[in-house]
């Protein structure tokens, strides 16, 4: 059995058949490549170098130990990233006390109501045409990165697997524990939110003046 | 603004994340060339993702993997 390795994930024998040399070989090819990959999405969550290394490290040590429930050919992937956040929410999370973002939707998610904020909405009144796609490029990457780092958790989290990692929305919904329409939901209000942020930045790093765009809003 | 820009906009999040049926996905593109200002819109949220997508990656420290293999004793 062991002289003709599968091709592919999902020809793979059902985990709990294979000795534990076997299974070590199978987690060291197939999940081991995505650990520097998890590296980002840890750093979304824990927003610090140092606990991002730990959560990955535990995520992986967990997932190594209960890779007997991963079902061949199914999304491993997704696995992955979905241990790495149950990681997270288990350990990291209590520590990290953020009181107002851990509650459930529709209670008190910690995103103070950007409404629907829309950056192109604000951009196009008053500046010249395609002003906006220029704020955009100059917004140094440091400024998104703060931008996204600010939502709340779960806004975050579900902005970062869509926009950066490129899940669909299923495996979002699988790695969050969270129905699709959560995840639809999480992603647009999430966007506004971020879109609200950056132009936040933008004002602050003087790429657009609060003046141009003013509005009824405070100033910073 | 029409009803089919409205329409437009509530169809344009599952258009840029590639997650609307085909029938969605052509009318949205239908829209998108007969009206120039949601064209726009729509180049505008696209690269936004993209800006997104490339300001908010992390390289992992060198040493990473290696303290998996040694932490999983692999």
């Amino acid at each position: 059995m062991a002289a003709t390795p599968p091709q592919e994930a999902g020809e793979s024998p059902v985990r709990q058949q294979l000795s534990d040399d076997e299974r070590r070989e199978i987690f060291v090819r197939d999940a081991m490549p995505y650990v520097d990959q998890l590296f980002g999405a840890a750093m979304r969550y824990t927003r610090n170098r140092a606990d991002a290394e730990d959560l990955v490290q535990d995520a992986m040590a967990k997932a190594y130990s209960s890779f007997h429930q991963f079902r061949p050919g199914t999304n491993l992937r997704a696995w992955l990233y979905r241990v790495l956040s149950t990681t997270y929410i288990n350990t990291y999370r209590k520590k990290q006390r953020r009181p107002k973002e851990v509650s459930a939707d529709g209670v008190r998610d910690g995103l103070d109501d950007a409404g629907d904020f829309s950056l192109f909405d604000r951009l196009e009144g008053g500046t010249a045409p395609s002003a906006e796609f220029e704020v955009m490029q100059q917004l140094p990457a440091e400024a998104v990165k703060d931008a996204l780092d600010s939502l709340p958790e779960q806004f975050r989290t579900a902005v970062y697997l869509a926009d950066v990692e490129g899940f669909s929305y299923a495996e979002i919904a699988e790695i969050m524990e969270t129905p699709i329409g959560t995840v639809m939901s999480r992603l647009h209000r999430g966007r506004s939110a971020l879109q609200k942020a950056l132009y936040d930045h933008a004002v602050r790093y003087g790429i657009i003046s609060r003046d141009e765009n003013a509005d009824e809003e405070g100033t910073n | 603004m029409g009803d089919q820009c409205n329409e437009f906009l509530d169809q344009l999040q599952t258009f840029l994340d590639d997650e609307c049926g085909p029938d969605a996905k052509a009318k949205v593109e239908a829209h998108m060339q007969d009206c120039p200002p949601c064209g726009h819109r729509a180049d505008f949220e696209e690269r936004l993702k993209e800006i997104v997508a490339k300001s908010c990656r992390d390289v992992a420290p060198p040493g990473l993997l290696d303290n998996v293999i040694t932490r999983l004793n692999l």
